[in-house]
């Protein structure tokens, strides 16, 4: 049986009306059964944990990355047959990852259940499928240290750390981790010959921060990453100060357009 | 070659898809790998690949490299063996010894080396 999670703190709203063409537009594939509204990741959690493997064969998203995110990332809690879809609302880049162009599209993959199998890595105690970022605070004047399974260590300032799963990638199966780390150009130096309403926006928008250069490439099979700060990622998750990346992979069986099996 | 801004950032319009410390990086240890590598931070090691190493002009480098070729524009205090080819450019400073078939050094480098041109 199919289930449908919807955050109902997502910034991506879905309406009464949207809510209701989902519905109808399930029930004619013949896919509909569960709508479950949770209001962050404890309480979906706790879903996750509670499912019975008898009652459910597919666990679905409907929102944006963050909230695919959020699930992607608990994982761990479900069982491995449980299949795992994607129900997004607008356009993204994990929509465009699993080749569903819009809302009909992922419908028509959710009822032929186009199943493809995915390795996804951990963080800490989460999982991630495509990409994770993590910003540590640029205030931090001590150095992030990062160290490597092969024992190469590297410091680097206070930063974006973005970690992307290139398992897809043959070339580079032996290392399918890849760490790249951004300068951010600095609110000051943004704001220097703005008006003031685009700082007013600036103001109010987090996502306006904008990378400066790339100082850091790098894969490997597993990370630490050490900071005296903590690190935040774009669902608002906090990480420790001590972050290990890639220790335990697992496979999921995800629902995409492009599938490697069909049940 | 990689090109860098001013502030010794790589674009990523580049497509590099190597290995790249950029110059705020200090780091040690060993890098054994397929790709390439550029380095322009600091980095005491050792660096074994089958691609090309480049070592950036703000970049410090003790240890030792094994590449397909090697190019210099920093300081390298280093053993460097390339199968193809060995090139220092004239802002670099090379200290150690360097065996490659073929080497090129251009004027203005600071050289305190022993310099090899035996098949490697």
């Amino acid at each position: 049986m199919y289930k449908y999670l919807i955050n109902s703190n997502s910034k991506t709203i879905i309406d009464e009306k949207l809510n209701l063409q989902l519905r109808e537009k399930l029930q004619k594939k013949q896919i509909y059964s569960e709508f479950i509204n949770f209001s962050g990741e404890k309480e979906l959690s706790d879903i996750l944990s509670s499912l019975k493997k008898q009652t459910t064969n597919t666990l679905v998203m409907i929102g944006d990355d963050n909230d695919f995110n959020l699930l992607i990332g608990q994982t761990g809690k479900l069982d491995s047959d449980i299949a795992v879809g994607y129900l997004p609302i607008k356009k993204s880049s994990l929509s465009k990852y699993l080749g569903l162009s819009n809302i009909q599209d992922s419908i028509n993959s959710l009822s032929q259940r186009k199943i493809t199998e995915k390795i996804i890595y951990s963080l800490s105690s989460r999982y991630f499928l495509d990409k994770i970022d993590l910003n540590f605070d640029e205030n931090h004047k001590e150095k992030i240290i990062i160290t490597t399974d092969k024992g190469l260590e590297i410091k680097i300032p206070s930063c974006v750390v973005s970690i992307e799963n290139l398992n897809d990638d043959s070339y580079l199966t032996k290392t399918p981790i890849q760490i790249k780390a951004y300068k951010m150009e600095s609110q000051k130096q943004q704001n220097k010959n703005k008006s003031v309403i685009a700082k007013f926006i600036v103001k109010f928008n987090t996502s306006s921060e904008k990378r400066e250069g790339l100082i850091l490439i790098l894969h490997a099979k597993n990370f630490r990453i050490n900071s005296l700060s903590k690190a935040k990622d774009s669902t608002g998750r906090i990480y420790n100060q001590s972050i290990l990346i890639g220790k335990s992979p697992k496979t999921i069986r995800l629902i995409s357009k492009k599938a490697d099996i069909q049940k | 070659m990689i090109n860098l801004n001013k502030k010794g950032h790589i674009s990523e319009l580049v497509g590099y898809s190597g290995i790249f410390l950029g110059s705020e990086i200090e780091a040690q240890g060993s890098i054994k790998t397929e790709e390439d590598v550029f380095i322009d931070g600091e980095f005491k090691g050792s660096i074994e690949t089958a691609g090309a190493v480049e070592i950036g002009k703000n970049s410090s480098l003790t240890g030792s490299i094994t590449a397909r070729s090697i190019i210099i524009e920093g300081f390298a205090k280093a053993d460097l063996l390339a199968t193809d080819s060995i090139h220092i450019a004239g802002c670099g400073k090379v200290q150690g010894s360097i065996n490659s078939k073929n080497i090129s050094i251009d004027p203005g480098a600071v050289l305190k080396i022993k310099a090899t041109t035996e098949n490697v």
